[in-house]
This record gives structure tokens, sequence and C-alpha cells, in this order.
């Protein structure tokens, strides 16, 4: 019988598709260029108050939010009050200003560049895969990354331990002779071109260690609640895996739809709020296993400073990252934060880049899962070295 | 059933003639089982993919290739009229009148409403996206127009829009029918034009809110990104303003649904695109003069050329080929049908073979044609199972479509669900109780006579000597049969197998 692994480091990382609205998400109220940039899509400062705008009455906000007080300069949009008590206990941090280390405005090569960070020698997969492929020989694991979903997440992708799974509960070969099946679909599987034969053994071995584990038996604690969606579910089931102590050390999950061109005030509310629901109710429902648990929640790209005419935003640069768990260096903003003046803005006019997202990914393969330098080098081949975020306690 | 001996004649004709031995660029011919395992001459094209299944024979490729599925009817007609004549067949558009079309608007008569249709609650709108999923998944089955069908999808998945949110289950009935049904095998400029002004469209990527006091640049740049140049093509976030003024004012007439220039939101400046001045005051005719531009521009015939070859010939496509193509949109100005033909004919395309896997669109409409005939067409299972794969046509969210490559799509979740149909398929009997793969139809008096038999009919090529020794084997093992007769449980465990293996799951 295999040792459960109940002590293994485990990462989720959480790509929020579509480019989400970073400024709006972690707001730079103390920076007055904000307010004029986003005439009617603000959010005003912590108690609506004057913050530092120099006027008579109390700010509103153009959008009739208000944001969290994070550090007196940065605040959290209010849909995500559900966070508020994670990062006053010092287990959310907020990255604001990072990116991609080149600009790209177009979703689909920017999350794949993201999720690839391939870096100029373009090595091979994904960033988790790399880190699963060069941390191999510390485990005897056939499967030890889930992307929870239809799809293999592209940063999971070039292991053979990763595996897509949409629903642990019926993930089952349906057939009334299993024990031939079993026996004819690796010989039909071989030499067949693809990579047939791998995803067929990484099939069985899901089936095994599912079987084994049970995951989908593992109760929800009834004091987490998560929402009602798509994003909910999935984030109930990490927990499930996590629970399980199955040995799985990486996990992807996607939420969509965060492509807000129109209507921000009204369409970015539910999603946050539908964000800071699930991540809480992980924490909840992980209990003890969040000490051994780092989330990061990343997107594409950042969106344009200024509001377009729609009420929306369009496709920027810099934007933030969050990350969660038992053993991050929370209740802080981290990253230089390069202001809103025009004069700071990067040459297309958005917001700059000032802290690579690898590092805070780095950050989180070193500190959290303990992945030695050279390793890292390995994940992130040509990310420069110097000063990281240092996120995890 | 009642259809049994027509198909007990044809898979007896299939099965006893090693088909269309003779064609040009057959080889194999005169082998046995699996004799030309090794030969491949798709071996090593696209992907890297290094495929050891014996190669299908030229018009099995070409039929592969051509259609979401092919019974053994379709390939009997394709033997008669030959590869070019098969060709120039499915190069024709559906008629009005065609049956199969007719069944499709009276099974899904949301679909089939004339247009305005502009006083309808959220409950018809949801029923509307759901018919429209479900008439594309019936048709991609049961038309006998399948090139064309195959082509839908293409600029389906091209112009990708979903049909869930908003308006869009409404507006998109329209584009469906009037922008890529119209265009599918028309000219690509105008097949863009048409886009550009689909108010499901102005609509999905918001260009109803690009307007001249603020414009909305997200049509603008999925238009050069997604549409038309390609990601790689050639343009800048410069570009990318400049075209979103172009089409300021392209908006939705909110009584008559369709597209309506509105003067007013429109901004009449001077703008550069690529390097050409748009003179001010040019009204909608800016937006048209972008579209040109961008048809008539080198990177948009690769980037057709290069997305037509992925779907058709691989995932890597024979660079060769994507020049052959790209160079076709050139000479005709982006005449669908042209590259279609220079594509399909091409040796880089009949050596291209066991370098696609169906998708699950794919893949179900062909378990659904070898499983039995349209009267046993059940539409909410076949739902039920490509949003298990995330799959229903016409929802997928984003404005890339569904991915084409195979390491994009093919993976754990996707392959245990084709299994699993294929295993309920086979498994699972009909209304009354009738097996879905009847022993009987195949005529067979020992296990191997049977595998053989199943694997023309239902994979139209042999097996392995080695895989079919293997079924041959389980089969009598598992299923122990009283004397040599081959049982029912015996043929359910053999067809299942088949129809989850890569031979039935490679085009």
């Amino acid at each position: 019988m295999r040792k459960m692994t109940s002590d293994q480091p485990v990462l989720v990382a959480v790509f929020l598709r579509g480019a989400i609205d970073g400024l709006n998400v972690v707001v730079p109220y103390g920076d007055a260029d904000y307010y004029a940039l986003r005439p009617t899509i603000s959010i005003a400062p912590p108690g609506g108050s004057a913050g530092p705008l120099p006027l008579p009455i109390p700010i509103i906000g153009s959008s009739g939010q208000v944001a969290i007080d994070l550090d007196g300069f940065f605040g959290l949009h209010p849909s995500l009050a559900p966070l508020e008590a994670m990062y006053a206990a010092g287990e959310l941090a907020a990255v604001q200003a990072t990116g991609l280390p080149q600009p790209d405005r177009s979703h689909f090569s920017a999350q794949l560049r993201m999720e690839v960070a391939g870096g100029a020698r373009r090595a091979a997969g994904g960033w988790l895969g790399r880190y699963l492929a060069v941390s191999a020989q510390a485990s005897q694991q056939s499967l030890r990354g889930i992307s929870i979903g239809v799809a293999l997440d592209q940063a999971l992708a070039g292991s053979d331990s990763a595996a897509a799974i949409a629903n642990s509960a019926n993930y089952a070969l349906q057939t009334t002779t299993p024990e031939a099946w079993r026996t004819a679909l690796p010989n039909l599987h071989r030499d067949v071109g693809f990579e047939f034969r791998g995803v067929q053994q990484r099939v069985f071995a899901a089936l095994d260690l599912l079987a084994q584990a049970r995951p989908a038996d593992i109760a929800t604690d009834p004091a987490a609640v998560y929402p009602n969606d798509a994003l909910g579910e999935r984030m109930r089931q990490a927990a499930q895996y996590i629970k399980a102590g199955m040995g799985i050390e990486a996990i992807t999950l996607n939420s969509d739809g965060w492509d807000h061109h129109v209507n921000e005030n009204t369409v970015l509310p539910p999603l946050l709020t539908s964000l800071g629901q699930a991540l809480s109710a992980l924490r909840v429902d992980l209990g003890a296993h969040w000490q051994r648990t780092a989330v990061v929640v990343m997107s594409e790209f950042g969106r344009t400073v200024n509001e377009n005419a729609s009420g929306g935003t369009d496709h920027g640069r810099a934007n933030m990252m969050l990350a969660l768990g038992g053993r991050i260096a929370g209740g802080r903003v981290y990253g230089e934060w390069p202001g809103l003046a025009a004069a700071n803005l990067d040459p297309t006019g958005d917001l700059a880049v000032r802290t690579d997202y690898r590092a805070v990914l780095a950050d989180l393969l070193s500190g959290h899962m303990g992945l030695a330098g050279a390793d890292i080098r390995h994940v992130f081949a040509d990310l420069p070295g110097g000063d990281r975020p240092g996120l995890v306690l | 059933m009642h259809e049994g001996m027509e198909r007990r004649t044809l898979l007896r004709l299939m099965a006893s003639t090693p088909a269309l031995c003779g064609l040009p660029l057959l080889t194999g011919c005169g082998g046995g089982s699996g004799a030309s395992a090794g030969q491949d001459p798709g071996a090593g094209v696209g992907g890297g993919a290094q495929a050891a299944l014996p190669g299908t024979d030229a018009l099995t490729h070409l039929l592969r290739r051509t259609r979401f599925a092919t019974t053994a009817a379709d390939l009997a007609a394709a033997q008669e009229l030959g590869p070019e004549g098969y060709l120039d067949s499915q190069l024709q558009a559906p008629a009005p009148t065609n049956f199969v079309y007719l069944q499709a608007d009276a099974r899904y008569p949301l679909t089939a409403l004339p247009p305005p249709l502009n006083v309808v609650g959220a409950l018809i709108l949801d029923q509307m996206s759901r018919q429209l999923s479900e008439r594309t998944l019936f048709l991609a089955a049961y038309s006998d127009a399948q090139l064309y069908e195959l082509v839908v999808d293409f600029w389906t998945n091209h112009f990708n829009i979903e049909n869930v949110t908003g308006n869009l289950p409404l507006h998109k009935l329209y584009d469906d029918r009037n922008v890529i049904r119209a265009h599918a095998f028309g000219r690509f400029p105008e097949l863009l034009l048409a886009s550009a002004q689909s108010p499901a469209m102005l609509e999905y990527l918001d260009n109803v809110s690009n307007v001249a006091s603020g414009p909305n640049e997200n049509y603008a740049r999925e238009l050069m990104e997604l549409h038309t140049l390609g990601v790689d093509g050639g343009y800048t976030e410069q570009d990318v303003v400049e075209v979103a003024r172009c089409f300021t004012g392209w908006g939705i007439n909110g009584g008559s649904r369709t597209f309506q220039f509105q003067a007013a939101n429109h901004d009449d400046g001077e703008k550069v695109v690529l390097g050409e001045v748009i003179p001010p005051g040019g009204g909608v005719r800016d937006g048209e003069r972008v579209i040109e531009i961008l048809a008539a521009h080198p990177s948009t015939a690769r980037f057709v050329a290069t997305k037509l070859a992925r779907r058709f010939v691989a995932d890597a496509p024979p660079p060769a080929l994507v020049d052959a193509v790209a160079a076709e949109y050139a000479r005709t100005q982006g005449d669908i049908r042209a590259m279609l033909r220079v594509l399909l004919s091409a040796p880089e395309f009949y050596a291209a073979r066991n370098t696609k896997v169906r998708r699950p669109l794919e893949y179900v409409a062909q378990l659904l044609r070898s499983a039995g005939p349209a009267s046993a067409y059940d539409g909410a299972a076949m739902f039920e199972a490509l949003s298990r794969m995330g799959q229903i046509p016409h929802r997928w969210f984003p404005p890339d479509g569904f991915p084409d490559r195979a390491d994009y799509w093919l993976n754990t979740a996707v392959l245990l669900e084709y299994w699993n149909l294929a295993a309920t398929t086979a498994e699972t009997s009909g209304l009354f109780g009738d097996a879905t793969f009847p022993v009987q139809d195949y005529d067979a008096s020992g296990v191997e006579e049977l595998i053989d038999a199943m694997a023309a009919a239902l994979l139209q090529r042999p097996l392995r000597p080695a895989d079919a020794d293997l079924l041959a084997g389980l089969a009598r093992a598992a299923l122990p049969a009283e004397g040599a007769a081959p049982t029912q449980a015996q043929a359910n465990l053999v067809a299942g197998l088949l129809l989850a293996s890569p031979y039935f799951m490679l085009r």
C-alpha cells in the first residue's frame, strides 16, 4: 500500500481567463490618477471618504462601490469581502503591477505564453509540467498533477504524470467487461502515433488512483460554502483531492468570463463575489491541509488604465496576482508601484510591469514546494536573477 | 431490423472487396489483413506522428477527411463516383429542398423562424440556443452534404460566437444561416464582410458599443488576430486603435435586428490602417475598406490556408501545401471551393494518413451513423456527451473557436469519454431490445471472421494482425461461445473495443 503523503505541499493555480481588471481588484485608491482615468467605473477609497482627493464631499465612488483597505494605499474590491479575514490573518498576499516580461495583448497568445513560460530557449511543456518533470525522482507516484476540467491546461503540459479530470465522481470505465477492456486498450493504443499511448496510460493511472483514494467521497466541511457555479464546483473538487492525501502536487483550474470590455460595474461584482467565496470556502474546507497548500490566482494581462466609452476596459499590460495559503507571508501588497501618471505608464499608455510574474511563481515553487535553485532555473529558463517578492514564510 | 438485409448485403460487399484497388495513390492492395503495415505513406507526416497503423486506402482517406460520418452506403456511392466525382459532388452546397435540411427545420423549428424575431422571452432564447446546437449535431451526422457541414463547422469556429449570452441565441440563428452557411462555399472576402455586419458578431465582440466618443477595441483586435492576419500577421497596437475607429458606428437596428451604420456614432476623421491612409469623411466605407485591405493581405491568405490545412490534413500542416493553398487564395481572391479543391487533391493530402484525430463532434457523429439510422437518433444523449467533453456546438466562449490540434484537447478526460461512449453504444440495447450491432448481420461462422467483418464495417480498414489476435483471444476467454457461432456478447465486446480504438478515432 502506498504511503499517503499527507504532508505533501500542493500548489493550486487558478487562471482567470479573459484578463481581469486588476486595477479594480487591488485598487490603487491612493493614486489620484486612478480616479481621473476612470470617471464612471472607479472604486471609492475605503470609507468612501476623502482619500487622496481634496474634494469637499465624500467620494461615493463613481461605480458606487467602496474599497476595503489593505495597506493605506491599495484597497480590495468590495465584492472580495470574503477574503478580508484571510488578508488580516496574513494568509493572503497581493502583487501589483506584475505580468509577462514582454507585451502581448492577445488573450490566447498571452495565456499560452504565461502558462508555457518557455523563455527564449522555448522550453517544452508548461511551467507546472516542467516542475513535475524536474521533481519526479522525489515521487513514486504516477499521477501528481490534475487539471480540473475537460482540457489539460497548458501549464501542466509536458508531464507524463498530469491528467485532466472534469469530475472525479464519474471518472470511471463504464464497460460491462472491464477486465477485457483493460487488457485490450493498452495494445490497441500502442504504436499508433500521437500521444494515444501516453494518454491511455494516464487514464489508467488516474482510474487506479481515484479508485484507491476516492476523493469524490471526501465530505465537504459544512462551514465551507462554495458558490453554486462552475468555479465553486472546481474549487470543491480541488479541496477533495488535497484532503484525500493522494499525493497530488499541482492542481490547475479555470474561471472564465473576465473579458469586461463593457459595463464593468455590473459585470465584475458577481464574478469577484464568486471568486472570493470560492477561495474562502477552500480555506475553510481544507482545515489543517491549508498549511501545506498555496493558491496562486493569475490572469493573462491587465486592462487599460482608462475606461472606454462602454463602461469597460480594453486590453492592457500589467495586472495583479493573488497568493494565498497557510505559509504565505500575506497581509501585504507586494511589488513596486509604477504609478498611473502619464509619464510612468508604459509606451502604449498602460500600467507598466515592474514584477515579472515568473518571479511570483518561482517564489511559490521554491518557498512553498521546496524546489532547489537549479531546478527553478529548469522551470523558468531565463528568469533573471535578483529580487523575488519573498511571498512564502 | 428492417434495414438488416440492406446492411448485411453492403457489409458482405465491403468485406469481400479489398476496397478501391486501382486508385492511383493506393498502396497495400492485394495484401491480406494488415499487409500494408509499416508502408503507410502518411507515417511521419504531421505532428511527428509515427503512425504504425495500416494506412487507410486513398478513397477511404478522402472520405474520412471530408465527412463527419461515413456509412457503408456512403462508401459504396463514393466508389461508384471515384475520388474526383465524389469531390465534385461534395463541393456543392445543399439545395434548399434537401430532405435532411427540411427534417432539421422540422425537428428544430425555432431555428427556422424568419427574421425579425425581436419579441422573445428568456425561455425562448434558451430553447433557441439549444435547438441550434442540436440542429448542428443532427446535420453533422445525417446531412448528405457532408463536406459542406465540415466547412460550416470550420467557419463557425473561425468566426466563433457563443450562443448563450444576452441576445446571442437569437442573433446566432441569423449568423448561422445568412453568414456562415450562406458563404461557407463562397468567397472569403464576402464571408468576412458578412461576418463584420452580423448582429451576433457585433454583439459578441462588443462592436455595438464601439463609438466615436470612446472606441471599443475588442472586434478590431480579434478581426486581425483571429479572422484575417493572425497574431504574427504584421499589425501593430496602433493598427488595432485605427481599425476600431473605422468600425465605430457599426451597430444593430433594434427593430429589424440587422446591421445598421449609425453615422452619429462614427469617427469620421482620417485613419491609417496597415500603412494605408483612409481619408476623412468615409462613413460606412471606412469599415468596408478595412475588410478589403485585410482580405487582400498576404498574411490573411497564409493564415486561412494554414488553418484549412490543419483542419483537413495534419495538425502540423505540410508547408508546401500551405503555400499552394495560399497561392490559390491569392489567385482566386479567396474562392473557398477553389482552395478546398487544391487542398483535397494534393499529394501531401493523400500522404497525410492517420494524422488527425476525430474531434468530439466528429467522433459522436460517426458513432451515431455507425450505430444506426436517423430514426433511432437520440439528440439529447449525444448533446450530454458533448457537454461532458466541453464541445457543444456554438458553446465555446472565447473567440478563437474549438482547438483543432489534438495536443490541445486529446487528454485523459476526452479519451475516457470516447471509450465510455463506445462501450455504451455497443453494449446497450435499443428501444426494441435489439443489439446495436446484431451479431447475425456480420454473417460470421467464427470469432476471427466476426472480427474481420466488424473491422470492415465499423473501421473501413483492416486491423494489425496482433490486434485481431488479441481481440479474438479476449472474445473467447471472456465470453466462451457454444460451438463456433459467435454470440451477441462477443459482438458487443469486439464492437465496443473497435469503436474505442485509435483505428476509429483517427480520421
